[in-house]
């Protein structure tokens, strides 16, 4: 390719001029990013997933495909007038869901006073924060953003990885996170509210143990292999200022469970109203890791379980984020698919299948004979269609023009599935209780939050419970956090934590047979 | 006993760990040597590690299909005489220290049993003292080295030194899914398996051409 800028063919059909690449772009894929075309570099660059391939189209009319993180621009050739950015491999930016949020634990001494409070939700994947009016206890502002360093991985092991490979890396992982993250998410914030971003005097940040972490920059090598060894669990306070953020005042970070059970499940509990011991009760935070906290009478039991980006849309050949113009759900009816889609523009095809989505999907397939309990399609079935992907005639589920489903994609849901099913049933092991004494099922995240509960209950993505135990909560880490920043104190989570019991799952004898157990598509 | 081993064969084919139990406790019963038994469970989990890697089987079913293998064969091994085992090479497997993650190192050990090998699996967190102790002990032909953390690749790369360094004549396969083809040769491995599979591939081929 020549030229002062490059065409660029996005997912939906648009083509975009680029500023043309110089010596110091990077990467295609980097070069990419920073011209506002972020790809799905979800191993972090290292050329070991497809998240990043792009086409290239020769002037003969051949086609090429390549990994955009392992290529210099100079390698494209002279005879190129097009790259193409295929929907798999654009990073998705949408956040529904994940600023929605509500309290149920009652605020029976809030800490009224003068000043804005900023709740903080650092995910790995996204970020999301609320401002408070601390005198009235209003909410002024909520918003959410994609976590910067995504562009390093799109999962907390491969951030580790990056922050161990050289001395520089974990202050640059901070750095990213506050510039590229914090400071525009507050800006963002302040905006909307039209209010100073200085006059916020007081912010309390929950995360995951990794990423604040990240937000403290505190090294993050102890929580690259067995046993972990994080620099901090407890309670922990930042100066704003210290980290370069443009106001006056401690970032206080509430006490993490464990090494990779963090604080924001700790305050999520709070949001859910289920920090103290009492009726059994389950509080499942969706997310890559999957987090979650059983209440007992006696207690609590917390583990993380490792879900991967599937019902995030990762992986999938179709999948997305919810977000505008994305199939949050599905139906079917008459030997046809109805689709419900968010935020949809008129004239145009829906340009991915959420996790929602897939979940119906599943359901749906199990229900009418499309699939079976293995996840195979049945190739006599007419919603199966033979279609040539990649090279080879393969069975797949045709939603409409643009989507389509196919077999790799419904094993990798199953592992989810699996995933979340055997973290229940571990955790319901060593409280020694069965799925159905739990008196209330809670789920969290934005997965949880679009979750079609009548099918993730028939495929057993969820334990067999009454419809009406099963509530939906949005964001419980933004809800958990916004409750501490106007309590006077933090006694109840203090007690939460100092009476629950972390379970390392792959140290849990059985888990691998639990897993096993949950693969299936109907338990 | 024709029929039986074909429905021993089918049972870890298709995964279904009830069939495979049964019938199994049924040739058990009907006096059939052990070590028939054995075979034509291997001959299925073998053919199971065959279309996996040829794309025909998705991991889900692979799983439950190792699953439905080593079920059967926990019926098995009470019965078998010393005699009877498998007299195949031996391979010790592990996972590197400061990993815990066992279910792919679990996976290719029932492929490597499906293809005749003595497995001993030496567990998880497995420091480079133990492996060569456990290679030292089974005069061990072959060592699959397991790693699921980007993270513990430094620890596999450890490994592979520490062994290399005692002079071990056993080669050395490393697999998981952070590693790549570079990355075991750069670390010093004989040999790299993309899968499940394609450590016993790798292995069969060593003892093809030595």
């Amino acid at each position: 390719m020549t030229g002062e800028s490059w065409r660029v063919e996005l997912p939906d059909g648009t083509c975009r001029a680029v500023p043309a690449p110089h010596a110091d772009s990077g990467t295609l894929a980097t070069w990419l990013e920073n011209n506002g075309i972020a790809l799905n570099t979800r191993c972090g660059q290292r050329g070991w997933c497809h998240g990043c391939k792009i086409e290239w189209q020769h002037a003969t009319g051949s086609q090429q495909t390549v990994r955009s993180c392992q290529l210099m621009p100079d390698a494209v050739p002279p005879d190129v007038a097009l790259l193409r950015v295929p929907l798999r491999s654009q990073r998705g930016e949408s956040l529904h869901g994940l600023r929605s949020f509500e309290v149920r634990t009652p605020l029976t001494q809030p800490w009224r006073r003068p000043g804005l409070g900023l709740a903080l939700d650092i995910g790995t994947t996204t970020l999301a924060g609320a401002l408070w009016d601390l005198q009235s206890g209003i909410c002024l502002a909520t918003a959410a953003q994609a976590n910067p360093q995504r562009s390093f991985g799109d999962n907390v092991v491969s951030r580790i990885a990056y922050a161990c490979d050289q001395p520089t890396h974990n202050s640059h992982l901070q750095q990213v996170l506050i510039d590229g993250g914090i400071r525009p998410l507050v800006d963002a914030l302040c905006e909307l509210a039209n209010c100073d971003s200085a006059t916020i005097s007081a912010a309390t940040a929950v995360g995951n143990t990794v990423m604040l972490h990240s937000l403290a920059g505190a090294p993050l090598a102890g929580f690259s292999r067995y046993p972990f060894k994080p620099q901090f669990l407890a309670a922990h306070s930042l100066s704003a200022a210290a980290l370069g953020l443009p106001w006056s005042g401690a970032i206080d970070l509430p006490p993490s469970l464990g090494p990779f059970v963090g604080a924001d499940l700790a305050v999520g509990a709070l949001a859910a109203g289920i920090a103290e011991p009492g009726p059994p009760a389950l509080l499942i935070d969706f997310g890559t890791n999957g987090e979650m906290l059983l209440r007992t009478p006696s207690g609590f039991w917390a583990t993380a379980t490792a879900v991967g980006p599937a019902f995030e849309g990762g992986r999938l050949r179709c999948g997305g984020p919810a977000g505008p113009n994305v199939v949050t759900r599905l139906s079917y009816a008459d030997g046809s698919w109805q689709l419900t889609v968010l935020d949809a523009s008129p004239g145009t095809l829906p340009r991915a299948l959420a996790g929602s989505a897939y979940i119906d999907l599943l359901a749906i397939g199990r229900a009418h004979g499309m699939l079976t309990a293995h996840g195979r399609m049945v190739r006599s079935h007419p919603a199966v269609q033979m279609t040539t992907i990649d090279g080879d005639l393969t069975p797949c589920i045709q939603i409409v023009d643009t989507l389509l489903v196919t077999e790799p994609d419904i094993a990798e849901l199953m592992q989810a599935k699996a995933a979340i099913g055997a973290g229940i049933a571990t955790l319901l092991h060593h409280a020694s209780m069965a799925a159905t004494d739990l008196v209330a099922l809670h789920l969290a995240g934005g997965f949880g939050y679009h979750l079609p509960v009548r099918h993730a209950l028939a495929i057993g993505l969820l334990p067999a419970l009454p419809a009406d135990r099963i509530q939906l909560h949005g964001n419980t880490a933004l809800g958990g956090a916004s409750f501490l920043l106007q309590s006077v104190d933090n006694q109840a989570l203090d007690m939460l934590v100092a009476q629950t019991q972390v379970i390392e799952l792959n140290t849990s004898p059985g888990f691998e047979d639990r897993f096993i157990d949950n693969l299936a598509l109907d338990c | 006993m024709t029929t039986l081993a074909a429905t021993l064969t089918t049972a870890i084919q298709t995964g279904n760990r009830k069939l495979a139990c049964a019938a199994t406790s049924e040739a058990l019963a009907g006096g059939i040597a052990p070590q028939s038994i054995l075979r034509a469970l291997m001959d299925g989990m073998d053919d199971v590690g065959r279309r996996f890697r040829s794309n025909d089987l998705f991991v889900p079913e692979v799983l439950i299909a190792a699953r439905a293998m080593k079920s059967a064969m926990e019926l098995v091994e009470p019965h078998l005489a010393t005699g009877d085992r498998p007299t195949g090479h031996s391979v010790v497997i592990g996972t590197v220290e400061g990993d815990l993650h066992d279910i792919g190192k679990n996976l290719v050990a029932m492929m490597l049993k499906g293809a005749g090998f003595q497995v001993i699996d030496v567990g998880t967190n497995v420091p480079a003292a133990d492996f060569m102790a456990a290679i030292d002990a089974h005069q061990a032909r072959f060592v699959g080295l397991s790693a699921l953390l980007t993270t513990t690749l430094p620890s596999m790369r450890h490994v592979v030194s520490e062994l290399k360094a005692k002079g071990i004549v056993a080669r050395i396969v490393v697999g998981g899914a952070p590693v790549t083809a570079e990355f075991a040769a750069s670390i010093g491995a004989d040999g790299y398996a993309p899968d499940a599979a394609g450590a016993v591939d790798i292995m069969r081929g060593w003892l093809a051409n030595p």
